[in-house]
C-alpha cells in the first residue's frame, strides 16, 4: 500500500459563521417587536369638539368606564376654523364599541342640578370619555363631541321621548322624570325652538319603567307647593322633595282614558303645566271647528262645554272675532253678523281610544251627522248661574248640512236655540204690540167697558127677578104647577075615552064620591 | 041619500043632550088658614128668614080633586068634590104665611115633598111626606125630615076632612119652627 494511492478529502469550510444566527435572532425578535407594536398600537379616531379646553395631545386619555384605552395624539383646528379635530389613538379592543352612535365627551370638573361632577380630574387633568355604541350599526371613526357629558349613556336600556311645552316653562337637563313619585328617568336635551316658540326636550325612561309610556300617557310639570283653598278647606299639593326642590316632570295615565299602544323611541308629548291641566283636558287628539253663530254668545264663556245630547264632547276653546281675518269677517258679515266660536272636540270622550285613527273616524262620522242635519246651538246650562254650552244635536227642522272650510277652521253650521227663537219672537210681539195703537184702544175699551157694565147692571137686575123669592119666578112655578094639574086631567080623561070611547057622545054621570066618615 | 044619514045623526044627538039628566053640584073647599086672625091688624114687616120655596106632590095629588082612600089601599078621587086650587099651590101659600108669623132664628128654603094629603078611610085624614131644609149657608146641602100627621075627623064629610088636613098643616108648621130652632 502505498501513500499515493491515497486521494485526500477536500472540505470545503463554511463561509458565514454560525455566530451570525445571533444577531438574525436579535432581528428577527427586534421585528417581532415592531410588529407586535405596530398591530396593537390601536387605531385612529377624530373626534370633533367646540374647543380643546383641558385637552393635551399625548396626554389626555381616552377612557371607557374609567380604563384608559387611548390617548390624544393630536389637536388641531378644523379647516374651517370653527372648531377643534381631537385625533385619538384607541385600543383595538375598544374597536367593537365604536358605532355610530356613540358619544364623546369632555370629563372636567362641572357643578349643574344634578350634582358636581368631575372632581377627579382636578388633580389627573380632563380626560375624553365614551359610550358605547349600539352594535348593530356600522363601526364609525369619525364623530362630533358632546359639549356636555350625556345624561344617560346610549347603552343604558330605557325609551327616549320627545316632550313638547308651548309655554317654555324653564325645564333643565338632568330634571328627574317621575312616574307615582318614583324616579323613572332623566331629562336630557332642552331646547327652545325661537321659530314655533315651544320648548321641545328630550326625556329618558328607564327600563323597565319605559313599558309604562303609551300613546296615552300625559306629561305634566312638578315641583315647587299647590295650595288651594276652596269650601272644604286648605289643600296642598306636593311631590316628592326631589321634585319640590329641584323641579322637574311627571307622567301617568289621565283618568278615564284608556291605555294606548305602546311608543317607539322619539314619539312626542305634549308637556302640560300642571296635573290640573289634563284634568280638564285630558285628550290628546281632538277636532277643532269654527262655529259661525247667527245668534247672541252673552254668557258662552271659553272651557264651557260641548255636549252632544248631554254627554260632554269637548269644550269652548275662543269666543272672538279674532279668530276671523278681516276679508273672512268681511265674507261671512256680508249676510249676517255671526259670532266666531272656536270648539275643541275629542271623539275619544264618546269613543274610549285617543288615537289618531280614531279621530280620522270621527271626523268622517261628524262630517256626516252634519250632512244629516246635526247643528251647534248655544243653550243655556244653569238659569241661576247664566251658564251656558254648546250642543250638538241633529235638529230634522234644519235640514242637510255641510262643513266647509275657512282659512285654517272647518265651518261647521249652527243654529239659533230655541230659547233664542222664543226670545226673537217674544221681541217681535212686543214690537208688535209697541206698535199697536194702544191709547185709541184704550178708550175703545174703556167705552166698551162702560157699556157692558150697563149691560151687567141690566142683566144683574133681570137676574134678580127670576130669583126663587122673585114674583116671575113664583108665578112660573105655579103656572108649572097648574099645567101638571090640567095633564093629569087629561090624562084621566084619555083613559076614560080609551075604557069607553062612546063617553064622548053618551057620557054616564060620574059616580058619586065616597063620603069621609069620622071614626065611630 | 047624504041628507037622510045628516039628518038622523042630528036627532041622535038632540035625543042624548035631552035624555041627559041633572048633574050634582061641584062643591070646592079652600084650605083653611088658621094664621089669618094672627095677621088681621098687623103692619108689620113679615120675616123673610124662612120659606117655603117649593112643594111637589105626588101624581094622584096634583089635581084638584079631593082624595080619599079606603081602608083595602084603594084611592078614590072625588068627582064633586074639589079643592079650590092645586094642593101644592095652597100648601106652599099657606106654609109660607105660617112660617112667616112665627119669630123662626134660622134663614133657609124649605122644600116639601107631599106624599099623602088625603082621608085615610079610617075615620081620620093623612098629611105625610119629607120636608128638607137648605140653611142660607148652604144652600146644597138640604137636611130631610119625615113628617106624618094623622087626624080625627070631627064630623062626616068633606068640610070636616078639609078642617082635618088643615090642622095638620099648622101642625108641620110650628114642628118645622120647632126643629129648625
Amino acid at each position: 500500500m502505498s501513500e499515493q494511492g491515497v486521494k485526500p478529502r477536500i472540505r470545503r469550510r463554511r463561509v458565514i459563521s454560525g455566530v451570525w444566527l445571533i444577531p438574525l435572532f436579535a432581528l428577527l425578535v427586534g421585528a417581532w417587536f415592531v410588529y407586535w407594536e405596530w398591530a396593537n398600537r390601536g387605531f385612529e379616531v377624530t373626534v370633533q369638539f367646540h374647543n380643546a379646553e383641558g385637552i393635551v395631545a399625548k396626554k389626555t386619555k381616552l377612557r371607557y368606564r374609567d380604563i384608559d384605552v387611548g390617548e390624544v395624539e393630536e389637536v388641531v383646528l378644523s379647516d374651517d376654523l370653527q372648531s377643534v379635530d381631537v385625533r385619538l389613538r384607541v385600543q383595538k379592543t375598544v374597536e367593537n364599541i365604536l358605532r355610530e352612535d356613540t358619544q364623546f365627551w369632555v370629563v372636567r370638573p362641572r357643578i349643574s342640578s344634578g350634582g358636581i361632577t368631575g372632581l377627579g380630574t382636578l388633580l389627573s387633568g380632563a380626560y375624553i370619555s365614551l359610550s358605547a355604541g349600539d352594535k348593530s350599526l356600522k363601526k364609525h371613526f369619525d364623530f362630533v363631541g358632546l359639549q356636555e357629558p350625556p345624561i344617560t349613556p346610549a347603552s343604558v336600556p330605557g325609551r327616549r321621548v320627545q316632550l313638547i311645552s308651548d309655554r317654555g316653562d324653564a325645564l333643565r337637563v338632568g330634571q328627574p322624570i317621575h312616574y307615582n313619585g318614583f324616579r323613572v328617568g332623566k331629562i336630557e336635551q332642552v331646547n327652545f325652538d325661537a321659530k314655533r316658540a315651544r320648548l321641545n326636550a328630550q326625556a329618558f325612561i328607564e327600563s323597565p319603567y319605559h313599558e309604562l309610556l303609551n300613546s296615552s300617557s300625559r306629561f305634566w310639570r312638578t315641583g315647587g307647593l299647590g295650595i288651594e283653598t276652596d269650601s272644604s278647606g286648605l289643600k296642598i299639593r306636593a311631590g316628592s322633595m326631589e321634585s319640590v326642590v329641584f323641579g322637574g316632570v311627571s307622567f301617568g295615565q289621565p283618568d278615564g282614558v284608556k291605555i294606548g299602544k305602546q311608543v317607539g323611541d322619539n314619539h312626542r308629548f305634549d308637556l302640560f303645566p300642571d296635573r290640573q291641566s289634563i284634568d280638564i283636558n285630558p285628550y290628546q287628539h281632538a277636532l277643532y271647528y269654527l262655529l259661525l253663530y247667527p245668534g247672541s254668545a252673552r254668557g258662552l264663556q271659553v272651557g264651557a262645554s260641548v255636549e252632544f245630547r248631554g254627554t260632554r264632547i269637548g269644550n269652548v276653546e275662543q269666543v272672538s272675532f279674532d279668530l276671523l281675518s278681516s276679508q273672512q269677517f268681511a265674507e261671512v258679515t256680508d249676510v249676517a253678523f255671526p259670532v266666531p266660536i272656536l270648539i275643541r272636540i275629542e271623539p275619544a270622550r264618546l269613543m274610549g281610544e285617543d288615537t289618531e285613527e280614531q279621530l280620522a273616524f270621527s271626523k268622517v262620522a261628524l262630517a256626516d251627522a252634519v250632512r244629516k242635519g246635526m247643528r251647534a246651538t248655544v243653550k243655556q246650562g244653569n238659569l241661576i248661574t247664566g251658564d251656558y254650552y254648546i250642543s250638538m244635536e241633529p235638529l230634522a227642522e234644519e235640514g242637510e248640512g255641510e262643513l266647509h272650510a275657512l282659512g285654517d277652521y272647518m265651518v261647521m253650521p249652527s243654529s239659533v236655540s230655541g230659547l233664542d227663537k222664543l226670545s226673537d219672537s217674544a221681541m217681535a210681539a212686543f214690537a208688535k204690540i209697541e206698535s199697536l195703537p194702544v191709547e185709541q184702544t184704550l178708550q175703545q175699551i174703556n167705552a166698551s167697558l162702560v157699556t157692558l157694565q150697563r149691560t151687567l147692571w141690566r142683566t144683574d137686575q133681570v137676574m134678580e127677578g127670576v130669583t126663587e123669592d122673585s114674583p116671575i119666578y113664583q108665578d112660573m112655578q105655579q103656572t108649572l104647577t097648574r099645567v101638571r094639574g090640567t095633564l093629569q086631567n087629561i090624562d084621566q080623561l084619555t083613559r076614560t075615552l080609551k075604557n069607553r070611547p062612546s063617553e064622548l057622545l053618551f057620557s054616564s054621570p060620574p059616580a058619586a064620591d065616597p063620603i069621609p066618615r069620622k071614626d065611630r | 041619500m047624504m041628507r037622510a044619514i045628516a039628518f038622523l045623526v042630528l036627532a041622535t044627538v038632540l035625543l042624548g043632550c035631552a035624555s041627559n039628566k041633572a048633574q050634582p053640584r061641584i062643591s070646592y073647599y079652600q084650605l083653611p088658614d088658621s094664621t089669618q086672625q094672627a095677621e088681621e091688624g098687623s103692619v108689620g114687616m113679615p120675616s123673610q128668614r124662612l120659606s117655603v120655596a117649593r112643594v111637589s106632590t105626588s101624581d094622584i095629588l096634583a089635581q084638584t080633586g079631593i082624595v080619599t082612600a079606603s081602608a083595602d089601599a084603594r084611592v078614590v078621587v072625588a068627582n064633586y068634590h074639589h079643592w079650590s086650587e092645586l094642593p101644592e099651590l095652597a100648601l106652599q101659600r099657606n106654609l109660607n104665611k105660617c112660617l112667616r108669623t112665627r119669630e123662626s132664628r134660622s134663614t133657609g128654603k124649605v122644600s116639601l115633598e107631599v106624599e099623602a094629603f088625603q082621608s085615610d078611610g079610617a075615620g081620620g085624614s093623612l098629611f105625610a111626606g119629607v120636608w128638607n131644609y137648605a140653611a142660607a149657608a148652604q144652600p146644597r146641602s138640604a137636611k130631610p125630615y119625615r113628617f106624618h100627621y094623622r087626624q080625627a075627623l070631627d064630623d062626616d064629610g068633606y068640610a070636616a076632612l078639609v078642617s082635618a088636613l088643615a090642622l095638620s098643616v099648622q101642625q108641620l108648621c110650628s114642628d118645622i119652627e120647632k126643629q129648625l130652632q
